[in-house]
């Protein structure tokens, strides 16, 4: 079913970053099933591992890598969109910033200069229409992206303030901000919202492969079969995580549905009450019990990932 | 008709579960239309074991064009993209049509009118049918956007089935999240009902879905999925919600009943009607109907909403 969406450059264009770390994304479609929790733990074992690691916590919806790590959000700078600031001396009642505004997000009163009454969503083609320069920009937050540093390790998370829609652009700031000093990370791990859509390919955009996680029921087996047409359009080689492993459901439809993906399945984590206990603690199972079954199976994959990427 | 939208801010905490067995535990006699508004990842009719009636594309999404016959290779679009869309190029600017809000800058701007805006079909309406239930739901096409306004289709054609029923409720499964497939499912709805887990993060979604619904103020009731996970954890959410004067209407212990239904394609509530978790739901359920009497009783009276979170 997966259709030729992006062209070449469109993907070039999309995957550009200018940094050479490698760049790994923690993926799933599914809501839910184990993302930040795989996210951070291949972080954590990474970094325990000596490497310097960047975890960008790109589900700006619902940021979670800090209560699991425990980590407070330090550095905060605000993310903001502009929106049209009247001047009344400037304005000539013209109208052209109204005929611009596609939302209609603007309503001119009679003998009175535009309100703001709609969804303004900062495109800034009121402010670009105005033949006299009486719209002048004024910022408007709508979200914000944080930066914490815990040893080898650094956070960056963004979050959309409640009761905006500007998701997309929160996770272009955040990747903005990793990219100021991407460079001085030896490996990037991006967790990505649920879904498919737009904030989620914001997220994926530039990731050297991913990481699709899953859990054996047939919801989870539909997810994941989107979200592999996803990486596929978006030309990023997946792999499948596939959590609750021992979860009584369809697991036998796994394999069919790796094999006509051409996708492996890189870990498989059962269901296991130390990972759950970490996952309440807010510290990951490879710094709290390193020994237990799930930490291995984290470190496995870290050292693998370590192996391919890193070395 | 009373409209209830199922939202939990975290993905995976049980949406799609808890509104297939409400719809089977409302008493026979009222009658349901179920709507499906995760469009990223709609679930609904798996869960539900409903069978495909019938499916049309929408056309909701409207992206910039560029013309390349008439584009000079200026670039001046591409600096007055708000939305990282337009890229420069050599020759012709790159767009990626999945980040463009067709906010029409681009178009005002090309000196050439090579710039347009087309209507894109992203996605689809689906109508599913379980025994003489509908089920509305909505489907946005894998690299395609504007998931919200799928939404908003998803919901007048379920409002237009709803009154064809002759519906008492309109039950509407929403998305994870609190961006705007979110906003786009809470307009105009009477109640959500919040699902979470004795969990941090699933509590911290919890209370920035929490703001989102204060811009809406319907009536809303906290269900606590899994509530035996981690008591302590249980405990922070009932005092949290005990605070902020919502209602939480019960909880639903773990039950390994719950993917055994999942995987089945049955609702739990008829799948496993004597598991533990179905008898949860059931009193669940009937503190649901409660809410809603007191919502119809305010109405009545002209009321405000008693339990509402406004504090803006």
């Amino acid at each position: 079913m997966t259709a030729e969406v992006f062209t070449a450059r469109q993907l070039e264009a999309l995957h550009d970053h200018p940094y050479a770390t490698p760049v790994i994304a923690v993926t799933g479609g599914k809501g839910g099933v184990g993302k930040s929790t795989v996210a951070v733990n291949i972080a954590a074992a990474l970094a325990a591992r000596g490497h310097a690691v960047a975890l960008v916590d790109a589900d700006t919806e619902a940021p979670n890598n800090h209560i699991l790590l425990s980590l407070p959000l330090k550095d905060r700078i605000d993310v903001q969109v502009a929106m049209p600031l009247v001047e009344p001396s400037l304005c000539t009642h013209c109208g052209d910033c109204i005929a611009a505004c596609r939302r209609n997000a603007l309503f001119l009163p009679p003998d009175q200069t535009p309100i703001l009454m709609g969804e303004c969503n900062g495109c800034k083609a009121c402010i670009n229409a105005c033949p006299t320069g009486a719209l002048l920009t004024r910022w408007m937050s709508v979200g914000a992206t944080c930066r914490t540093e815990s040893g080898n390790l650094t956070l960056f998370s963004g979050a959309l303030l409640p009761g905006r829609e500007e998701s997309t652009i929160v996770v272009r700031a955040l990747k903005d901000r990793l990219a100021a000093e991407a460079d001085r990370f030896d490996i990037i791990v991006v967790d990505t919202a649920p879904g498919v859509h737009c904030t989620v390919i914001a997220a994926l955009a530039g990731a050297a492969c991913a990481y699709a996680v899953t859990e054996p029921t047939r919801v989870g087996m539909h997810d994941l079969g989107l979200i592999l047409d996803l990486c596929e359009m978006l030309a990023i080689p997946a792999r499948i995580i596939l959590n609750r492993s021992n979860l009584s459901g369809s697991q036998a439809t796994i394999a069919p549905e790796a094999a006509s993906k051409d996708v492996t399945v890189a870990a498989s984590i059962p269901h296991d009450s130390i990972l759950l206990q970490s996952y309440v603690k807010g510290l990951p199972v490879v710094n709290t019990n390193p020994d237990s079954p799930a930490a291995r199976i984290f470190t496995d994959l870290a050292a693998r990932i370590e192996r391919e990427w890193l070395k | 008709m009373k409209e209830v939208v199922i939202l939990s801010g975290k993905g995976g905490v049980g949406k799609s579960s808890i509104t297939a067995s409400l719809a089977e535990l409302l008493p026979a006699g009222l009658i349901i239309t179920l709507a499906d508004t995760d469009v990223d990842a709609p679930n609904l009719h798996i869960i539900t074991g409903a069978e495909p009636i019938k499916s049309a594309p929408v056309f909701a999404s409207e992206k910039a064009v560029i013309d390349e016959t008439r584009c000079i290779g200026c670039m001046d679009c591409t600096a007055v993209c708000s939305f990282g869309a337009l890229l420069p190029d050599e020759k012709i600017p790159v767009m990626l049509p999945l980040f463009c809000e067709a906010c029409g800058a681009c178009v005002a701007e090309c000196p050439e009118h090579a710039v347009s805006i087309k209507r894109m079909q992203n996605g689809y309406l689906h109508l599913f049918r379980n025994g003489v239930r509908n089920l509305v739901s909505g489907e946005l096409t894998v690299g395609q956007s504007s998931s919200g306004k799928i939404v908003d289709l998803v919901k007048n054609e379920a409002r237009n089935v709803a009154q064809d029923d002759r519906a008492d409720y309109l039950i509407i499964d929403g998305p994870p999240g609190i961006g705007c497939p979110v906003i786009s499912s809470l307009k105009g709805c009477d109640a959500v009902l919040a699902i979470t887990e004795p969990t941090a993060p699933a509590l911290s979604d919890l209370e920035r879905l929490l703001e989102v619904m204060a811009y809406f103020d319907p009536v809303i009731g906290v269900i606590i999925n899994k509530a035996d996970i981690n008591p302590d954890g249980a405990e922070t959410i009932r005092s949290r919600m005990a605070e902020r004067g919502i209602t939480v209407l019960g909880e639903i212990p773990y039950d390994i009943h719950v993917p055994l239904a999942i995987a089945q394609g049955i609702p739990l509530a008829r799948c496993y009607p004597e598991s533990r978790a179905a008898e949860a739901l059931r009193t669940i359920t009937q503190n649901i109907q409660r809410l809603f009497d007191t919502i119809q009783q305010e109405r009545n009276t002209g009321h405000e909403h008693t339990t509402c979170v406004r504090q803006q």
